[in-house]
């Protein structure tokens, strides 16, 4: 009981996060936007911090890549869901066009599916944070944005039914290789 | 596809790059923040570099998004990932700061997987219509009827 409150409580300490946190791959940075304030978390680098964290190494391994998992999966679910629901706003240059830019926010805004991915988006934001207060960020940032392109190939032929053919596969795991290689 | 089109997937690999750099930049001026002092967020957000990183990430967004309404999530995937090719070479070229073989090898594979994504058709062709559902077998038909572009 009294570690899981230390734990608890570590949870609820000031993040020790670089600000240089690779962008993962789209969402992370979409929600970033939104939640900006929040990477003032990402100044505070403190040396105590990291002392806490060395302290309890494997747990701290297993959280990390939990946390990571976390990441992934609401990135995929908030990418999946704003791109259903684009598909379902329809081709925004055309209806500008057409409509009106009022038109075109109106419609995106009340989209269910948009709301439900800009919290998605969030979640995975939040995630992120946590992965980075276990994690070092040279792990966290590359694992999470190269997993999230192999998962997102999946998630869009199973639930957006998009071809995702050889073509595809190639390139998905072209760029996930990379991102690892290049952010690690 | 067309010269806008392009034009969009530019902007969100720009938007991406640029937004996160100047966040990046102006929250290292702003320095530390401690739980204890959370309102001192507020003051970062004065920071001009911040403001202005929210606002090309807000760009990014719309951008993505714009991007999402005509192309498969799979299509514009490779796109974003052309941002970090892009922060490796304005590091390279603008900051001259050393870049390993490794994350030069990184750089090839990614340009390589754009490569092959931006030769092939940019949206999954339903022919039923919003709620049809593509099977291979109906693919096959579309492609055969000449709907696939």
């Amino acid at each position: 009981m009294r570690s899981f409150l230390s734990r608890l409580r570590r949870w609820f300490q000031p993040f020790s996060l670089p600000t240089a946190c690779a962008p993962s791959a789209g969402s992370g940075l979409a929600v970033g936007c939104i939640l900006s304030p929040l990477r003032g978390y990402c100044a505070v680098v403190n040396a105590s911090q990291q002392d806490v964290a060395a302290s309890s190494s494997h747990i701290s391994i297993l959280y990390t890549w939990v946390a990571i998992l976390a990441i992934v999966f609401f990135s995929v679910v908030g990418d999946v869901l704003l791109s259903h629901a684009m598909k379902q706003v329809g081709d925004v240059g055309d209806l500008r066009r057409r409509a009106g830019l009022a038109h075109v926010i109106a419609r995106t805004l009340s989209n269910s599916n948009f709301l439900l991915a800009v919290a998605s988006m969030a979640a995975a934001f939040f995630s992120l944070l946590f992965a980075l207060s276990w994690g070092d960020v040279s792990l966290v940032a590359p694992a999470a944005a190269s997993l999230t392109f192999i998962a997102n190939a999946v998630a869009a032929k199973i639930f957006l039914h998009e071809r995702v053919d050889k073509r595809r596969w190639i390139a998905a795991s072209l760029v996930a290789a990379g991102v690892a290689l290049l952010a690690g | 596809m067309n010269f806008r089109k392009y034009f969009v997937l530019a902007g969100v690999t720009v938007f991406a790059v640029a937004g996160d750099s100047m966040l990046s930049h102006g929250m290292k001026q702003v320095g530390t923040i401690s739980l204890h002092h959370l309102q001192s967020v507020i003051f970062a957000v004065a920071n001009p570099w911040v403001t202005l990183g929210i606002l090309f990430l807000l760009g990014f967004f719309a951008t993505y998004m714009n991007a999402l309404s005509w192309a498969d999530l799979t299509y514009v995937m490779p796109a974003t990932a052309l941002g970090y090719v892009l922060l490796a070479v304005v590091a390279r070229f603008v900051l001259h700061e050393h870049i390993s073989p490794l994350r030069w090898i990184g750089i090839v594979l990614i340009t390589a997987g754009v490569g092959f994504v931006a030769g092939g058709p940019a949206l999954t062709e339903h022919p039923l219509g919003e709620a049809g559902r593509i099977t291979e077998k109906s693919h096959a038909v579309a492609v055969a009827s000449g709907v696939e572009r």
